[in-house]
């Protein structure tokens, strides 16, 4: 208990083998806001850093000029143009995050107590259960598989030099 | 006119004191090398100079065909009154049509934004104008190629799309930044017969950028040749082929191939390099390159503005060549 909040495991503990209740789901939504803020936060740093090495290669672009002189205000010119371009390697790495969903953040779910795939994987190599591993991984890569699947319609829908090429 | 780029190693004047003017329905032909700071005129205009340029004096005025008048130096970058004149009053074509055409949008999508914002017509309307706006620039199948995005169509066709965004709102001037460089000389044929044209139907005046002295033999009524951020002479278009006053455009002319001329000779250059921009020379920064050059006085004193009827020269010499050519017509 930190600052009077629960926050370990997926649920507090008298709703731990209760049925299922609306009552449950509020419990379960406010144990889940904290790995959802550390997942969150910790894939942002990077994509922060891919989008603004893409917007500053843009930005000089120009189209970017273009727009200027056509009269549109700057922040429309910004936010339709060179972020429209931008956001490409963006959506091409954002489906990465769905393996990284499903296995969760081994750390995050050890320290808070959750039980994903996480710490399943962690045990199975601990008692090498290397069926349990092995399969664990195969799922791992499916899912990456998928993810750059769902990544690239998303770009072929964005972008249509993609679409055609 | 005077534009600066304040940097480490000092600043560079750009554009030192050019002034020049375009009429109704007139063609100011601007020539000049790389770096001469032809394109930087043409953005003060605009007011879309590089953040880090420094205007140092100057004004810049319009008076588009509605009858305001604008001081446009007096506007800030990203000023609601400079973003109505853009586009507007205004258009501008640059030099790549490749790049200057949003890739993520079809065509139609970009002219229909500035339609859209400065006549505020609805989304109907304005896809209509943007139709009637591509055959106007004579694009094929101009229904359909308002759906296509710019990587779908050919250099030529890219280019058209750019004459249409930038007429799109009937302007009163058009900039045209080097529009014909990347295309190849057959097309470029074409885009000049094209904005003659439309200059004649619309009205506009157009101030073309350009380092082809073909091209603005075509296009232009008058001519401002630009040396190192000064316009070192401006003169109808005539004069400035057959009675160039300055030793700068008299070795420019001299320096294009002809035809069946002088076979076998080596082409005449401009001799030693175009200095960095740091170091300017003194007096006439073309003296050190200049053949005609007077010890003591060319490289001392800026050369004042001799005005020969409606022709202008930069050059302390520049009766000189006045005089011979009273006595022999010109040879260039």
């Amino acid at each position: 208990m930190y600052l009077q909040i629960d926050v370990g495991g997926l649920f507090s503990p008298q709703y731990q083998n209760a049925p299922r209740s609306w009552d449950k789901v509020v419990n379960l939504l406010s144990h889940l806001w904290i790995p959802l803020v550390v997942l969150a936060t910790g894939g942002a740093a990077g994509l922060i850093r891919v989008m603004r090495a893409n917007m500053l290669d843009e930005l000089g672009k120009p189209y970017v000029e273009t727009a200027y002189a056509q009269g549109l205000s700057e922040r429309r010119v910004v936010w339709n143009y060179p972020v429209r371009v931008a956001l490409n390697p963006f959506i091409s790495t954002v489906g990465w995050s769905l393996p990284a969903l499903f296995s969760g953040d081994v750390i995050t779910a050890v320290v808070l107590n959750l039980p994903t795939t996480g710490p399943l994987l962690l045990q199975a190599l601990k008692m090498q259960d290397m069926y349990l591993a092995g399969s664990f991984i195969l799922i791992l890569s499916v899912f990456t598989v998928i993810g750059t699947l769902v990544s690239d319609i998303l770009l072929a829908w964005f972008d249509p030099r993609i679409r055609y090429a | 006119m005077q534009v600066q780029f304040p940097m480490r190693e000092g600043s560079v004047k750009a554009v030192n004191g050019v002034s020049y003017h375009v009429n109704k329905g007139e063609v100011l032909g601007i020539v000049g090398e790389s770096g001469s700071g032809k394109s930087i005129t043409a953005r003060a205009i605009m007011r879309l100079l590089p953040k880090n340029a420094k205007e140092t004096g100057g004004s810049i005025r319009l008076r588009p065909r509605t009858g305001e008048e604008f001081e446009l130096s007096a506007l800030d970058r990203n000023s609601r009154a400079v973003r109505k004149v853009r586009g507007n009053h205004i258009g501008m074509i640059f030099q790549e049509p490749m790049t200057a055409l949003s890739p993520v949008h079809t065509i139609g999508t970009q002219i229909m934004r500035t339609v859209q914002l400065h006549k505020g017509l609805s989304k109907a309307d304005a896809r209509a104008r943007a139709i009637e706006l591509l055959a106007k620039v004579q694009m094929p199948r101009p229904a359909q190629l308002v759906d296509a995005y710019p990587h779908q169509l050919s250099g030529g066709m890219r280019q058209r799309a750019m004459i249409a965004l930038a007429i799109s709102c009937d302007p009163s001037l058009l900039i045209a930044d080097e529009p014909t460089t990347a295309l190849d000389v057959t097309t470029e044929a074409q885009i000049i017969e094209l904005l003659k044209e439309l200059k004649s139907e619309l009205g506009m005046a157009i101030v073309f950028i350009t380092h082809n002295f073909g091209v603005v033999a075509d296009i232009a009524d008058r001519v401002s040749v630009m040396y190192l951020g000064r316009i070192v002479e401006t003169a109808d278009v005539d004069d400035i082929f057959y009675a160039p006053k300055h030793p700068y455009t008299r070795a420019l002319l001299r320096s294009i191939p002809r035809l069946g001329v002088d076979q076998g000779r080596r082409l005449p250059t401009i001799p030693g390099m175009v200095p960095d921009p740091f170091s300017v020379p003194n007096g006439c920064a073309f003296n050190p390159r200049c053949i005609h050059a007077v010890p003591g006085l060319c490289d001392t004193k800026v050369p004042p503005e001799l005005r020969f009827g409606s022709q202008m020269s930069r050059c302390h010499i520049a009766e000189q060549f006045a005089q011979t050519e009273q006595q022999e017509p010109a040879h260039v």
